[in-house]
């Protein structure tokens, strides 16, 4: 009989906890389904603030000007906005410090949680006893494939995606291959 | 498929002729033998001309790679969940061109959040970055970016461009026995330097272009990578524990625009399973063992699911 109460529970903090704001990169639609072709329930313009409450495949649910409805993850980023990431690494760290946003998602952790850095690898003593431990951890193609297949996991033959900076770079027109003897090139 | 063995083919082929005709290069091919030969500058001409590294010697090169990275930070104690990272990555690898290769996953016992890749088919995520995953399609994209990084050898490129260590060469010189320690300390002196630089951005993205292909072949929702990257960049990003993921790799945001440019065929396949419960199940499994905690962290349902699991659902 406490199963019901505690499912409910759960649900009801696992949606609170999972409450992340997002705003929108690229004008798109509330959708009453998780689908393209599923009825528009309103238009979000770029810059709009959502609330994310769940992810299924490509599509987030979330809550926009009182409406539910779902939303292509593509469409949004998490985060209310107010920050920018930058293109490089440690530039885009202190363009966050900058806005001092504190994000939704890691706040609570960013105390007493020092990270990795460089120096830790530079100092380190190599473990090669730690190395060999992985060998006895090691999952054997078949066990891999069985425990796959209890999920109905199946392998589909999918090409690689092109690069799309290489897409977009216009075909180089032909020219003639320049001779190898300098003498024969004007 | 078959013409991309060749160079392989010919490069042991040259390094075995060379162990057994042992006579000056420039002699070499007349098949006089007698004295000595630099094998070292030959393997170099060989790799220089092919472009490869011999298996074995990736092999050893990519041991001590993860020898340096488990120096820093040691593994989980919790056998239990390293098996199930290792599960989900030797399914994942298998649909890589490099299914046979003795693939190795290890979950790192650090709350930062990164996962690397070495040489041979050594994959790593830490606790951190796992604990803030909300599905097995999540763990199965980033493990297949990391396999990407082996699959194309980035690391070893990346090593033997910047002239580190005459990486093949030390190698292959001699046949490596564990004795070898200078040749070692070369190997790891260059691998601290290169993971605590990091890649190129190009290969960061090649291996997130890739990554979304072999998680989405595995069967998984191919939106796993996008879903743990959209997390990472709503972090806050003072965090300590992004630190080192921010120095050494572009920012989620700029990655997340970049799939999103390539995406498209991968949308067919937006129905298959995120596997959610295996995930959640076998993570919150290892937070009641007590596996996950460690001091100066308090797991915290807002952070993670699989601890929103946890401390809520008393079973």
């Amino acid at each position: 009989m406490k199963r019901p109460l505690l499912t409910l529970l759960l649900c009801g903090l696992s949606l609170a906890a999972q409450a992340d704001p997002a705003h929108v990169i690229r004008a798109t639609e509330l959708k009453a389904k998780p689908f393209s072709d599923a009825a528009t329930l309103a238009p979000l313009a770029v810059k709009s603030v959502v609330d994310v409450q769940a992810r299924e495949g490509g599509w987030y649910k979330v809550k926009a000007g009182g409406k539910q409805g779902w939303v292509r993850m593509t469409t949004l980023r998490l985060g209310d906005g107010s920050a920018k990431p930058g293109d490089s690494g440690v530039g885009s760290a202190l363009q966050f410090l900058n806005t001092g946003r504190s994000g939704s998602s890691g706040v609570t952790v960013a105390t007493g949680v020092r990270g990795l850095d460089a120096a830790d690898i530079t100092n380190a003593v190599p473990d090669p006893k730690a190395v060999a431990k992985l060998d006895t951890l090691a999952a054997p193609a078949d066990d891999a494939r069985r425990y796959a297949a209890e999920q109905k996991l199946k392998a589909q033959k999918i090409a690689y995606l092109p690069d799309p900076a290489q897409a977009q770079e216009k075909p180089k027109p032909q020219t003639t291959t320049p001779s190898p003897f300098p003498w024969e090139n004007n | 498929m078959a013409a991309s063995f060749k160079p392989l083919f010919l490069a042991a082929a040259l390094a075995v002729s060379a162990a057994a005709v042992a006579g000056p290069f420039d002699k070499m091919f007349g098949g006089d033998g007698g004295s000595e030969i630099d094998l070292g500058s030959l393997l170099k001409s060989a790799k220089d001309a092919f472009g490869e590294v011999q298996p074995e010697q990736e092999r050893t090169i990519g041991r001590e790679a993860a020898a340096v990275l488990l120096g820093a930070v040691p593994l989980v104690k919790d056998e239990a969940l390293q098996r199930y990272v290792n599960r989900v990555g030797r399914w994942v690898a298998l649909q890589t061109e490099r299914p046979d290769i003795d693939w190795r996953f290890g979950l790192l016992d650090s709350m930062d959040v990164n996962a690397f890749a070495a040489p041979g088919g050594y994959v790593f995520v830490t606790k951190g970055l796992l604990l803030r995953m909300g599905s097995e399609a999540e763990l199965a994209g980033v493990l297949a970016h990391e396999c990407s990084h082996v699959v194309k050898k980035h690391h070893l490129q990346a090593v033997q461009k910047g002239a580190r260590l005459d990486l093949a060469v030390g190698i292959a010189g001699s046949r490596m026995g564990g004795e070898d320690r200078a040749k070692l300390d070369k190997i790891a002196g260059g691998f601290k330097e290169l993971y605590a630089r990091g890649l190129d951005k190009k290969d960061e993205y090649e291996a997130d272009r890739m990554g979304l292909v072999v998680a989405t072949r595995a069967g998984y929702d191919p939106y796993g990578l996008p879903a743990t990257l959209q997390t990472l960049g709503a972090m806050n990003p003072k965090d300590g524990s992004l630190a080192f993921l921010f120095k050494t790799h572009p920012a989620p945001g700029q990655r997340l625009d970049l799939i999103d440019a390539a995406f498209a065929p991968l949308d067919a396949y937006a129905g298959q399973p995120s596997v959610k419960d295996r995930f959640l199940r076998e993570v919150a499994a290892a937070q009641k063992r007590g596996a996950l905690e460690g001091p100066g962290f308090t797991l915290n349902a807002a952070v993670s699911p699989a601890a929103a699991r946890h401390l809520h659902h008393h079973d």
